[in-house]
């Protein structure tokens, strides 16, 4: 059998366009499925949007979780007398006031309280023997409130230095006499730059020692006051764990 | 041509699905066939990890079409592989020697452009060529990559693949020649079908 080669060429052409065909129907068969998976996998936009949607679900769980203890802190602390002689003299911070109120609740702050101190002196933790604690804890406390005191005076995580204070009102004054920010200088330890800080000028403070309305006067918009409560207490407590 | 499916790329990674739909209508069939080479019978299942894998990484694909086909081709191959690996099957030539011989008759080969099976036929005539050449001649005949594309498809230098394509069709030459007479031919059909 001889070979020819212009009747092998035209053989393998033929076979090549064969090959090369244009689409039978059977070979796209797939296409639906390849399309839903496209749906599926291929938007960008998607990945995008669940994070979205999962950060939105986060912040509503955490503004609710936020909300609860807040009630319960609030609940709780119906119980306790109501002290706040500062806070009525500013009428704008009426919600503030409310808040501060919650401040007195004692379980859930004293809850809250004894992480601060365990940084530096693991004390007890429970409330009733934090409020009989030794009183080296409170310099801890106080620093950490008069740290952002703006912050602190709404935090419902004070509850043993409010009690050792006498009074809502009073921890500020309190706090500085005991670190001795002031004229006195009870604790050398006290002496955190941190503390001082907030206060600028120390000979200054003993007059806004009341604390809410200076410090009310210096951040007066009422918008960061009515969300600063909700957020803040968290940064209060990360600051507590430092 | 190229540009207009290179535009369903940017399309198609926009979300645009109909843009999706005409890029699977393009490629779908050729890569099939070169799954089929690799895989047999099972290349549908391949070909539908491969457009999973395409439809989930394509908002990353940058290229043309042509860099497309090639994108596709070497997803597909790896699937293919993986597939192998999993059904512990050695990829290769998957036309029994009855098809062979079947293939062998000129006027088989004559009726190849017009007849329903002939682009199977071929496929298996091309698949049952040394691996590496029938990929060679596949990637370059049937999935129309140039040297370069194929070359990167199979990790090989763009002169390997040349050669591989080039050794490939001469053997399959060889085997067409066996069987060629005079007057077994169709000269008008064959060369209607290679123009």
């Amino acid at each position: 059998m001889s070979r020819q080669p212009d009747l092998v060429d035209e053989r393998l052409a033929a076979l090549l366009t064969a090959a090369a065909a244009p689409a039978r129907p059977g070979e796209t068969a797939g296409e639906e499925e390849a399309v839903r998976a496209y749906r599926t996998l291929l938007s960008p936009v998607q990945p995008t949007r669940a994070r979205r949607l999962l950060v939105r679900f986060a912040v509503v769980k955490a503004v609710i979780a936020i909300t609860l203890l807040g009630g319960v802190a609030l609940a709780a602390s119906s119980s306790e007398p109501p002290e706040h002689p500062a806070v009525p003299g500013n009428t704008a911070d009426t919600a503030a006031g409310e808040r501060e109120t919650t401040d007195g609740t004692p379980a859930t702050l004293a809850g809250e309280e004894p992480p601060p101190p365990s940084a530096k002196e693991p004390s007890a933790p429970t409330p009733g023997a934090e409020e009989s604690a030794p009183a080296a804890d409170f310099p801890s406390l106080c620093r950490l409130y008069l740290d952002d005191e703006w912050t602190a005076r709404r935090d419902p995580g004070f509850p043993a230095l409010r009690a050792e204070a006498g009074g809502h009102g009073k921890v500020g004054d309190h706090c500085r006499e005991l670190l001795g920010v002031d004229e006195e200088n009870d604790d050398g330890e006290d002496h955190d730059p941190g503390g001082d800080d907030e206060n600028g000028e120390p000979s200054g403070r003993p007059d806004s020692v009341p604390g809410p309305p200076s410090v009310h006067k210096g951040r007066p918009t009422s918008p960061e006051q009515a969300k600063g409560p909700k957020a803040r207490p968290l940064r209060a407590v990360r600051m507590q764990h430092d | 041509m190229t540009d207009d499916l290179s535009s369903l790329i940017e399309a198609a990674r926009r979300g645009d699905e109909d843009a999706f739909r005409l890029l699977y209508r393009e490629v779908q069939p050729r890569l099939l066939r070169y799954l089929r080479a690799l895989v047999g019978a099972d290349a549908e299942d391949v070909a539908s990890e491969t457009w999973l894998h395409i439809a989930r990484d394509l908002h990353g694909f940058d290229g043309d079409f042509d860099g497309f086909r090639g994108w596709a081709a070497t997803i597909g191959r790896h699937r293919a592989m993986d597939h192998v690996r999993r059904r512990r099957r050695t990829p290769g030539p998957t036309v029994s020697d009855e098809q062979l011989a079947e293939l062998g008759g000129p006027a088989d080969t004559a009726l190849l452009a017009v007849d329903a099976l002939a682009t199977d036929a071929a496929i298996a005539l091309i698949a049952s060529l040394p691996r590496e050449q029938a990929e060679a001649v596949l990637l370059r005949v049937v999935m129309g990559l140039d040297a370069r594309s194929a070359g990167r498809v199979l990790g090989k230098r763009p002169g390997a693949v040349r050669t591989a394509a080039h050794r490939g069709l001469r053997r399959l030459a060889d085997r067409l020649a066996a069987d060629a007479t005079p007057a077994a031919t169709a000269p008008a059909l064959t060369s209607k079908e290679t123009t």
